[in-house]
């Protein structure tokens, strides 16, 4: 039997090898694998009404909270996809949550591109884009609502104004630097994080989304003073559910040290 | 020309992207073609990390730092992709649901090799092939989780055999199951290496069966190996063993005892019929102690199940008129093979089914009027898979968790967590997350979880599944001492050698129904009723009864006491 040699060396004898993974099928860098559970994970949260959102005249999943989690989680592409698909796959489980299928499951896949953008650094030419959509659907839906249909300036601001403070959010510095709180190796930092990049997201998400409808059912004016109170409230809730789910699931996966998709943040 | 090996280690060293220490250091090995290794060693040795650098997944999926050259088939697993090394390397996980992906048996063993753009009449010649090996022929149309665990392992090594791969990686392939299927599945690996020539790695806690399939033993230890040899070499090196915490054959264990009495000189065997032989060059052996019932029956009954049968939806009639009664302050050891109602029960005491017929009384009272959460309360319970009850982000926060509902002011609250965090020794690991751990202090956690609550009832389901021997027995000594605060436990097992130190009473349960309620001692020496349940009676109440007829032994030490002619007859 061969015994143990006493004077064994404590340090690697061979030569360090360049480690990378080779030919597995990817989304962005995210593993086929990656994508697949996260979309199941948004799949099984749009199971669950989560309040009563009047823009999409129906109840929100539990599952628009997770959608920037999945941007930063799998990077912009396999985020936007994972959403998309979970969105998708969760409109015909829990067709109560999803107001317009095509709207919702688009939605989805934006709420974690915009996510993808509100990191450390880098992602500019994304951010920009990103920028000039939001730019171009906010002059757009402001003035087919207020001077189209005469809705009164300062009501629609006001209806908006959660959505225009994501904005502010988003244009500033402090994109970078909600980015670097969810990257911190604090966590009460990273659920900081992780609520304001969630507000962020989801805010352009469902402006995005509100222009879309809007521009498709034309609400009564009347429907804007009340998104005053229920926007803010829905856009709370959203973050705090990206940021309670999101500080578990990035505790759990750097605990377990998980290898990142080259895209990830956290 | 020798065929060349199945795969080769050069000097690998593998660090995990957060590891402390490198979890595999300068490991130099070859694989044969055809050959059997098995890898042991203690829990945290490398195993598991050894195992998924056959096929690629370390370093590739992982990342990391890696060092030095592994090749399989002849690729090298750094540089091909993980799809190119699956045909040369397959890999059997513990957990075999895990691996099983889709809504048929032969859909199942099809999946890989539509994957490796197999054309469909050779897919179709070795998915039948592969099920015959595993004996699973007839099952093709099965739903996967309609099968026994068993069953289901076999599938996994079905999937793996389609591929013909040149060599097989079995990572704890029977940690879950009991022993009849555990036997089945390393007969299994004996046939196919025989007979095509398919080599085999398997790492595994079971000792026996090792013993007698494996041509070499690999012996990892924080991460090197440190010894190589057939298992005879390996299992008969005692300070080995002992250093790096490894449990030898039981029959091995009993020829080293009466080595170290002076009553042979024979190498100690591994297999059980060469000991069974080797007993003709001993003392002749004689009557020792006698069987007692099982203390504590006399106790008020705390868990009941009066005249009890129970039938899931789908028909299977899982209990079948069960009456039996736990006292107070009992250690119980429930036996039985997969499939026997032994987890069914456990759940009937918990109200998380309700019974077909007969009553479940918990403390005296009917289950049936309490709620699920009032019960937790009373009864704690430690499922089979401890990471199905962990979902906090650090250790204390776990553990803390289960207080919740008990509305405890402060100070008591942090008086509770900081008491079980102490008596499972774990204040030094408050702050870490609990998928961090090993899985032996992944259990400590949920232990620790359970405990906070103070529950008069502890229910432990397979607590020693994949523990290696010092991991099982800390977690065992754990539950000892809660034995002896006056608490009642209940210990699910298939693993009967670490028993005698523990339980005093044991229920054998078969196809629904108890067989046996009765002391340890007699219920191990029950060989033919534990035979027949599919569970494998130790080899020193083996060795005890093919010594003489009323020898009772069932540990080395009383074996050894048992063929001293002068020695006193201690009382069980």
């Amino acid at each position: 039997m061969s015994e143990p040699d006493p004077a064994a060396p404590s340090e690697p004898l061979g030569p360090e090898r360049t480690v990378r993974l080779l030919g597995a099928a990817s989304v962005g860098g995210a593993p086929v694998a990656y994508v697949v559970v996260l979309g199941a994970v948004v799949a099984v949260l749009s199971f669950i009404p989560f309040s009563v959102a009047l823009s999409a005249g129906g109840s929100f999943p539990m599952a628009q909270g997770v959608y920037p989690l999945m941007g930063w989680l799998l990077g912009p592409a396999g985020g936007a996809v994972a959403s998309a698909m979970g969105s998708l796959v969760g409109l015909f489980l829990a067709p109560h949550t999803a107001g317009i299928p095509w709207l919702t499951v688009g939605g989805a896949a934006t709420g974690a591109l915009f996510a993808g953008c509100i990191v450390a650094r880098g992602r500019r030419a994304l951010a920009l884009g990103a920028v000039l959509l939001v730019a171009g659907e906010t002059w757009l839906f402001s003035h087919h609502a207020t001077v189209a249909n005469g809705v009164r300036p300062g009501i629609f601001l006001l209806a908006y104004l959660a959505h225009f403070a994501a904005m502010v959010l988003f244009l500033l510095p402090t994109r970078r630097w909600i980015g670097r709180l969810i990257e911190s190796p604090d966590l009460g930092r990273v659920w900081l994080g992780l609520f304001l990049g969630t507000w962020c997201a989801t805010s352009l998400m469902m402006f995005s989304e509100s222009f879309v409808s809007y521009w498709l059912l034309n609400w009564p004016s009347p429907l804007f003073v009340m998104f005053i109170g229920i926007i803010p409230l829905e856009e709370a809730a959203r973050s705090g559910i990206g940021a309670v789910i999101g500080t578990g699931v990035i505790a759990g996966l750097r605990s377990i040290a998980l290898p990142k998709p080259p895209g990830a943040r956290y | 020309m020798p065929e060349a090996p199945a795969a080769r280690l050069e000097s690998v060293s593998f660090s995990y992207p957060l590891g402390e220490r490198p979890a595999l250091l300068n490991v130099t090995l070859e694989i044969g073609a055809g050959e059997v290794v098995g890898l042991v060693g203690a829990t945290g040795a490398g195993k598991t990390t050894l195992c998924l650098a056959f096929n690629g997944i370390v370093p590739q999926l992982y990342g990391g730092r890696f060092f030095g050259r592994a090749e399989a088939g002849g690729l090298d697993t750094v540089d091909h992709p993980i799809h190119e090394l699956a045909r040369h390397v397959g890999i059997v996980l513990q957990d075999p649901e895990s691996q099983l992906v889709t809504a048929s048996v032969e859909n199942e063993v099809a999946f890989a090799l539509e994957n490796l753009g197999v054309p469909p009449a050779e897919i179709r010649r070795r998915v039948d092939e592969a099920l015959a090996s595993v004996e699973l022929d007839g099952l093709a149309r099965k739903h996967p989780h309609e099968l026994s665990g068993g069953q289901q392992q076999r599938l996994a090594l079905a999937t793996a055999l389609a591929q013909r791969p040149r060599l097989i990686v079995l990572d704890e392939p029977t940690a879950q199951l009991d022993p009849r299927a555990s036997a089945d599945v390393f007969r299994l690996v004996r046939a196919i290496s025989r007979e095509r020539g398919t080599a085999f790695v398997v790492a595994s806690h079971a000792a026996e069966e090792l013993a007698r399939t494996a041509g070499r033993l690999a012996v990892l230890s924080r991460g090197r190996l440190v010894a190589m040899g057939t298992p005879e070499e390996v299992y008969r090196d005692t300070a080995l063993l002992s250093r790096e915490r490894i449990r030898p054959p039981g029959v091995t264990a009993a020829f080293v005892a009466f080595r170290a009495a002076g009553l042979t000189r024979l190498p100690p065997p591994v297999l059980l019929e060469e000991g069974l032989g080797a007993l003709a060059g001993l003392p002749p052996g004689r009557p020792y102690a006698v069987p007692l019932a099982a203390r504590g029956r006399d106790a008020p009954p705390v868990l009941a199940a009066r005249h009890v049968s129970f039938t899931y939806p789908d028909g299977t009639r899982a209990l079948d008129d069960v009456d039996v009664s736990i006292g107070r302050g009992e250690y119980v050891a429930l036996l039985g093979p997969n499939g026997s109602g032994k987890s069914t029960l456990l759940r009937l005491f918990l109200h998380l089914l309700n019974p077909s017929a007969g009553r479940i009384e918990v403390e005296g009272r009917d289950v049936a009027a309490r709620r699920v959460t009032d019960l937790a309360r009373t009864i704690g319970y430690v499922s089979q898979n401890p990471d199905r009850q962990i979902f906090n982000p650090t250790v204390e926060s776990e553990v803390a968790f289960s207080l919740l509902p008990l509305r405890l002011g402060p100070a008591e609250r942090a008086s509770r967590v900081e008491r079980a965090l102490s008596a499972l020794g774990l204040l030094g690991l408050r702050g870490a997350h609990p998928l961090a751990l090993s899985k032996g202090d992944r259990a400590r956690v949920v232990i620790a979880a359970v405990l906070v609550m103070e529950p008069a009832i502890l229910v432990f389901d397979e607590p020693t599944i994949g523990q290696d021997e010092a991991g099982a027995r800390s977690i065992l000594d754990v539950t000892r001492g809660l034995h002896r605060e006056g608490r009642t436990v209940v210990v699910v097992t298939h693993h009967l050698h670490l028993m005698p130190d523990y339980a005093e009473r044991v229920l054998i349960m078969g196809r629904g129904r108890v067989l046996s309620d009765t002391s340890l001692r007699v219920a191990y020496h029950s060989t033919e009723l534990l035979r027949a349940n599919h569970l494998e009676p130790p080899p020193a109440a083996l060795l005890a009864r093919a010594l003489h007829p009323e020898n009772w032994a069932l540990t080395p030490a009383e074996l050894v006491a048992s063929l001293e002619p002068a020695a006193p007859a201690p009382s069980p």
